[in-house]
């Protein structure tokens, strides 16, 4: 069994090694959870835990100091917002374990979404729904053909992508939004079940199976392999260039889904891309515990991270903070709550160092 | 006539070079005002205003990280430039636009190396911290100097490509020539080694991001000298469109090597498509989709290159 | 190991969630929400100054969302301010076909909705303000006509260039002008899309004039690109009066500064802060649940003209 070792691809060289465990044996990633628990391993429960804790102290300090905030009302707004970006997350943090990113998912959203607008009136909303999930699938396979078979970088080629498709979109729309408020087709992004709203909880099976797809498969395996040490992977005999292309396609099935609620819950698509949107994604997924430099990452976490960040925004607006000020509070915490990773682990060193005086 | 070899020599010196010249003769023959003096300089300032802050990423790049608040530190220095022109002057107001890019970098810099923040993460907070920042200041508002034409000369003439040569040539004697560029280049490619022979990470990350600050900021400055205001709208997608000259002129992603003369191509194939397609009068639905074939396009031709270099070392 | 306490998470939050603590105390007069477009705009600033003014002066609480030309956010911020006990919305929608969601949930708490510019999206609103971008481009076609025709040696080429491709409404007032300056016998040489971004007009102007020296007018979809023609012009060594006559769309003040110093000719203006003012008018009305007059009463429009503004006008306007 090849230990992973430092890992070649690093868009982050700061990051930390973590010496291996040896208790790590074939599918190391199931139980991690519990092990971490079970072992008071601060690191691990970080990475899992931490930002759903944030998230937790995050929700009853608004409940505090906004009143408003605790309505039930808002609470399903807020989770209901989270959906769209966190269902393209969960793919986006598949992508990124395998060490690689996504930057076409705004406009696979774009020509996704307008397909299952489209098409709801004419075909029905199960239709929609899968047209727009292919839709994304086939994008998906187009960056991973260009990823894995043209040997593309990934950056520059879903950039190209990004503007091939948007502008595709333009023309097969001509420019123009489709409309449609069909009852059944809307229900699914703005309908509640009980309290909840219903994209939250697509949004909660899309990552269930997200998770399950990392943890019980092995084409997870494959996937945190390749993260960790794509040469040692290929060494090992892992099929690296087949689990990267499946990797973008799953990120394009993830999106299209995801677009297909925006669709219905907007009760309509146009060929506009949502400004900024694949790095909100990316920033959702890095933010949930899942590092850039890939191997390691937290489906758990990208839901908590996504509700945090529809939690700001809502926080930010029921506040009256001013627009502008608005953007730098977002960033900001962004930055924060990252750090505290950082700081976490600079004093850990320090306290380490402490007690190993040698070297 | 060019025989297979050379003209798979050339291909290898640069798919990017090849990619400009055929894009290039391609326009010249669909129009006649792509060759033309006033056309050329038009070209080779707006891929030099790309150029600068692509130079700057390079570094970035070579040194393993990213920043993606080069739009937002552009509009930033746009902003403290222009409103301080008519108080100190123009080269006073310069400088200290320059200087404040440079701060912003130093920042970046510094939440990347003390609070451990991956550049991707620390750059995309400070994109949208800065820009709010830039809103906040100019609360909004547009500052223009309409009067004011000695600023003009920042952006006229051939001030922003030599500007763009300056820097290149100053870049390639800073990666070659200096032990700051070595260790550049040490950091970019394996950050522990590197640090493990006594290089000082964390000062030459500090040195690189304010470096691409500053770049940002000198970037910012000819747009706002272009048309006379600054405001915090400027620049918005300067950081993608900087990341992708780069990748493009080849400088690869994962650190450790940089290609200036490949930043500088890349921004001006970039800069004659855009052209190329405004002269043909391409509508821009269409305009996204040819850009988006002909990067792919290059970046096919030079993945492909790669691999014939691979297949003669191997065969 | 220990682990330290995170009370640098706590404390960034603490101080996230601080500005909240004013809110509740004051008396409950009654709200208006206002959601718009996008902040960064100088159009949307004035518009939310009318609207506030208007607000504050009869008497009502303003709370503000800036869609900040999402969609998506558009939608979820205007969410958060019906959830806040509005009495009345009044929203500047970016994506008027978005607009679905927004009244259903605005009617279900039976609150009024009016619209200010851009569109209505053929959903059930109670009233829409709008200034015709169509017949913006058909002023604008009408002047540069006007003003070509004293100039016997210029050619009948002019150009045309559109603010980003996903702002439909604005693509209104290129189309009105392309169709309209077609019918008065003049060529469209150049119809290009700046992406509402001023240095983009810049440098789309620049090329236009290279492509097409003998071009002599230019119509831009909004303000900001049209100031960045201006200076093209300008480097080129002509006139953005003289030579390549300019003409903008919004009435910003960047653009009036800019027809004042001579470097553009004329721009549509819109009047953001008197249909700010409009709005809340109609809002309390509605509130009352008082009738309201239409302009075309099937539609529920509430039509607010265009004005051209040229460099005689200017003076006027910059005090």
């Amino acid at each position: 069994m090849i230990e992973p070792a430092l890992p070649v691809k690093s868009a982050n060289p700061l990051r930390t090694v973590r010496p291996a465990k040896t208790d790590e044996t074939v599918n190391p990633e199931v139980g991690q959870a519990s092990r971490a628990i079970r072992n008071l391993d601060w690191d691990l429960l970080w990475e899992k835990f931490g930002i759903a804790t944030v998230l937790a102290f995050v929700w009853i300090l608004a409940a505090l100091a906004t009143p408003r905030f605790a309505n039930l009302d808002n609470l399903a707004s807020v989770l209901r917002q989270s959906a769209f970006v966190g269902v393209a997350a969960v793919g986006m943090t598949i992508a990124i374990i395998a060490g690689t990113f996504d930057l076409s998912v705004g406009s696979t959203q774009a020509l996704s979404a307008w397909t299952a607008v489209a098409i709801a009136p004419y075909f029905g909303v199960l239709p929609a729904f899968i047209a727009a999930v292919a839709v994304g699938g086939t994008i998906g396979l187009l960056n991973g053909s260009l990823v894995v078979l043209v040997r593309i970088p990934a950056f520059i080629a879903t950039l190209g992508t990004m503007f091939l498709i948007s502008g595709l979109t333009f023309i097969l729309t001509n420019g123009q939004t489709a409309r449609f408020n069909g009852k059944d087709f809307v229900w699914w992004g703005n309908g509640l079940i009980g309290n909840i709203p219903v994209p939250f909880i697509l949004f909660l099976f899309c990552a269930a199976i997200g998770a399950f797809i990392l943890h019980r498969t092995s084409f997870g395996r494959y996937v945190f392999t390749i993260g960790s040490n794509a040469g040692a992977a290929y060494v090992a005999g892992v099929p690296v260039g087949r689990t990267i292309l499946f990797v973008f396609v799953v990120v394009g099935l993830f999106t299209g889904l995801g677009a297909a609620l925006l669709g219905s819950r907007l009760y309509s698509a146009g060929p506009g891309l949502e400004p900024g949107f694949e790095l909100n994604v990316i920033a959702t997924v890095v933010l949930g515990g899942t590092r850039l430099a890939g191997g390691r990452g937290s489906m758990f976490g990208t839901v908590a991270a996504a509700i945090l960040f529809a939690t700001l925004s809502n926080v930010l607006n029921l506040n009256h903070v001013d627009a502008f000020v608005q953007r730098v509070a977002v960033g900001l915490v962004l930055l924060l709550a990252l750090s505290v990773e950082g700081v976490r682990q600079r004093l850990v060193e320090r306290w380490n160092r402490r007690q190993r005086p040698s070297s | 006539m060019l025989s297979k070899r050379a003209v798979f020599a050339l291909f290898r010196l640069s798919p990017v070079g090849l990619t400009l010249l055929v894009v290039g003769v391609v326009f010249t023959l669909l129009t006649p005002t792509f060759l033309t003096l006033n056309n050329l300089l038009n070209v080779c300032t707006s891929a030099s205003v790309v150029a600068i802050v692509g130079l700057g990423m390079t570094l970035a790049i070579a040194s393993g990280n990213f920043d993606l608040s080069v739009g937002s530190t552009a509009a930033f220095a746009g902003c403290i430039t222009m409103s301080l022109v008519p108080q100190i002057g123009v080269m006073p107001a310069i400088v200290s636009g320059v200087l404040s890019g440079g701060l912003i970098g130093w920042v970046n810099g510094l939440i990347v190396t003390e609070l451990r923040v991956p550049a991707f993460i620390a750059t995309l907070g400070m994109l949208t911290i800065v820009r709010g920042a830039a809103l906040i200041y100019t609360r909004g508002r547009d500052i223009y100097l309409f009067g004011k034409t000695e600023y003009k000369m920042l952006s006229s003439g051939m001030t922003p490509v030599l500007l763009a040569l300056a820097l290149a040539v100053l870049f390639s004697v800073l990666l070659g020539q200096t032990r700051f560029g070595r260790h550049i280049l040490a950091t970019g490619s394996n950050i522990i080694s590197a640090r493990r022979v006594g290089v000082r990470t964390s000062y030459v990350l500090w040195g690189v991001f304010a470096i691409v600050g500053a770049t940002a900021a000198l970037s910012g400055l000819i747009l706002s000298a272009q048309v006379l205001t600054g405001n915090g709208r400027l620049a918005t997608g300067l950081e993608l469109s900087a990341i992708a000259v780069v990748v493009l002129g080849g400088t690869p992603l994962t650190g450790g090597k940089a290609s200036i003369p490949g930043t500088l191509l890349g921004s001006l194939l970039v800069a004659v498509i855009n052209n190329g397609l405004n002269l043909l009068n391409v509508s821009v639905f269409y305009q996204n989709v040819t850009l988006g074939l002909l990067l792919l396009g290059a970046l096919t031709l030079e993945a492909l290159a790669a691999h014939r270099t691979l297949n003669r070392a191997t065969a | 190991m220990k682990q330290p306490p995170k009370l640098l998470t706590i404390l960034l939050t603490i101080c996230a969630l601080l500005p909240a603590a004013p809110g509740i105390a004051a008396p409950a007069k009654k709200k208006i929400g206002f959601s718009v477009y996008d902040m960064q705009y100088g159009f949307f600033q004035d518009m939310e100054k009318g609207t506030r003014e208007a607000a504050e002066a009869a008497g009502f609480d303003c709370v503000l969302v800036d869609q900040k030309s999402s969609e998506s956010a558009m939608v979820s911020a205007t969410q958060d301010l019906l959830d806040q006990g509005i009495s009345a919305l009044i929203i500047s929608p970016f994506k008027p076909d978005a607009l679905g969601p927004i009244v259903d949930a605005a009617k279900a708490k039976k609150i009024p909705v009016v619209i200010d510019d851009i569109g209505g999206g053929g959903t059930d609103y109670d009233v829409i303000v709008i200034s015709d971008n169509e017949k913006g481009g058909v002023i604008a076609a009408d002047h540069i006509d006007s003003v070509l025709k004293q100039k016997s040696s210029a050619s009948k080429k002019v150009a045309s260039i559109s603010c980003e491709p996903s702002a439909v409404y604005a693509a209104r007032r290129n189309a009105g002008f392309e169709k309209h300056i077609k019918e008065l016998g003049y060529e469209v040489v150049a119809s290009l899309s700046a992406n509402s971004k001023q240095e983009e007009g810049y440098k789309v102007a620049k090329d236009i004039l290279s492509a097409h020296p003998d071009v002599t007018a230019i119509f831009c979809g909004n303000d900001p690109m049209a100031v960045g023609a201006a200076q093209a012009v300008a480097d080129s060594g002509k006139s953005g009066v003289k030579d390549v006559y300019i003409v903008g769309f919004n009435g910003d003040e960047i653009a009036l500064q800019a027809i004042k110093a001579g470097q553009m000719g004329a721009t549509i203006q819109q009047v953001p802060k008197e249909m700010g003012k409009m709005t809340v008018d109609l809002a309390s009305k509605l509130m009352k649940s008082e009738k309201l007059e239409y302009s075309n009463p099937a539609n529920r429009e509430v039509y607010v003209p265009v004005k051209l503004i040229t460099a005689a006008d200017v003076s006027a306007l910059l005090k």
